[in-house]
């Protein structure tokens, strides 16, 4: 049996908070939803603002006075766009001091940053849990994204987005948006929601539908590209899947990796059997093509002859180049064959930091 | 009577609201669903206050008993 004192710290250490920090955060550990676990995760996890301005700078105030870390964007901030983090002189400051003044524990460095974006921004290229911050059509819009929401539903939401709003409504959205960030790493809420705020200060909770860029593809299309993954075998087979009106579309593509090996041995030492490569002119010719349709791409597929359906380091590396990936809202279908016959596949999509592969069905 | 063996035990015969229940809180996110936790407090306010907090974060209150010294001893059962 393990027992603790009212004025012990082990209680508190147990769950990996120190006697001041229970102190500090006592009223936050009360809430049902919250506790010391919450707490810790909420001291663990920073946000960084892509953007001064004071509907960032509010809701930076929130999540620094709840513990959270905040890092601001380069260059200090000046007074006129401050929010509750201005200091009281007049004097321009940067948000860190800002933040580490509010409360010290908003100025450590965290165990993970997610992102408070000012819209209009590209929210593929900032880590996660995300609250993205805009307007549109004079409301106020907030959407806020974990680990699991889909990218390309993501970038969706926030087309078209104008910038947040400034003056008294800044105060308001800053809040919420806070709100949205610490529901997020308490993984309270749905990993994709989104909210309307409009000039009256009513809030809408916005529709998420759907996700048509997740889970199987229809069985037909499944079809269409097996049979050209396995009449490619054992030379690996490529293609993608479109996404319109009038539903999905298979169209294959030439595995172009042969002839760049032979114009450029050093530089492509591998063969068809084990590369692939779109060729460039015919994978542009597709694109304006599906764009002039109005479709979208969905998917792109290829095949491991003799392999496994695994999102391998190359495939991973030629995804995503730096760890920034060319189609983050686009998914990989990886077909593993054997004999010539396909066996497995994995369905792989980016979560806004990682791929994360599940297994995708054969059959019906 | 018998009780089962408590898995842990947390003094807040010191403590005032809220931290009486903030320290019970912390004690019980330390254990498994089904372990018990003791509880010493002292005082009508945790006396009351405690065990229905604890009821009301899904945990089982087992039994709630006098000490000689004045102070009461609170079993709770952690929820699942």
């Amino acid at each position: 049996m393990s027992s603790g004192s009212g004025r012990g710290a082990d209680p508190g250490m147990a769950v990996g908070l120190r006697e001041d920090l229970v102190q500090r955060y006592a009223r936050a550990i009360l809430l049902a939803p919250v506790g010391g676990r919450g707490q810790q995760r909420l001291l663990a996890t920073g946000a960084r603002l892509t953007a001064g301005g004071p509907c960032l700078l509010t809701a930076a105030a929130y999540l620094a006075a709840g513990g959270s870390p905040v890092k601001g964007p380069a260059g200090e901030l000046l007074p006129e766009e401050a929010g509750f983090l201005a200091p009281r002189a007049g004097r321009p400051a940067a948000l860190p001091a800002a933040a580490a003044a509010l409360n010290p524990d908003a100025a450590a460095e965290p165990e993970r940053w997610g992102t408070l974006l000012a819209l209009p921004g590209d929210p593929a290229l900032h880590r996660r849990p995300l609250v993205a911050v805009g307007s549109r059509g004079g409301a106020a819009l907030l959407w806020a994204a974990g680990g699991a929401a889909c990218a390309a539903c993501l970038a969706r939401a926030l087309l078209d987005a104008g910038p947040p709003p400034g003056g008294a409504a800044a105060a308001q959205v800053g809040a919420l948006a806070a709100l949205l960030f610490e529901r997020l790493v308490l993984e309270l809420g749905p990993p994709l929601s989104g909210l309307a705020v409009d000039s009256g200060g009513a809030v809408e909770v916005l529709p998420v539908g759907p996700c048509p860029h997740r889970g199987e593809l229809p069985l037909e299309v499944l079809r269409a590209a097996v049979r050209h993954l396995e009449a490619c075998s054992p030379e690996e087979g490529c293609g993608v899947v479109l996404q319109g009106g009038a539903g999905a579309r298979f169209v294959p593509l030439a595995n172009a990796y042969p002839r760049w090996a032979a114009t450029d041995p050093a530089g492509f030492p591998r063969d068809a059997r084990s590369a692939y490569l779109f060729e460039p002119a015919e994978w542009l010719g597709v694109l304006r093509a599906a764009e002039a349709r109005g479709e979208e791409l969905l998917c792109i597929v290829h095949s491991h002859p003799e392999g496994p359906a695994a999102f391998s380091a190359e495939d991973r590396a030629l995804a995503a180049p730096d760890g920034i990936p060319l189609f983050p809202g686009v998914a990989h279908l990886v077909v593993g064959l054997h004999g010539g016959r396909a066996s497995s596949a994995a369905w792989v999509i980016w979560d806004g930091s990682a791929f994360r592969e599940t297994v995708h069905p054969l059959s019906a | 009577m018998s009780r089962p063996e408590p898995a842990a035990r947390v003094d807040i015969t010191r403590e005032v609201c809220p931290m009486t229940f903030v320290r019970t809180k912390l004690a019980l996110e330390a254990l498994e669903p089904g372990q018990v936790l003791e509880v010493v407090l002292r005082g009508e306010e945790p006396r009351r206050n405690v065990p229905r907090s604890a009821r009301d974060e899904g945990h089982a209150v087992l039994a709630l008993e006098p000490r000689e010294d004045g102070s009461h001893v609170l079993w709770l059962r952690k929820g699942g």
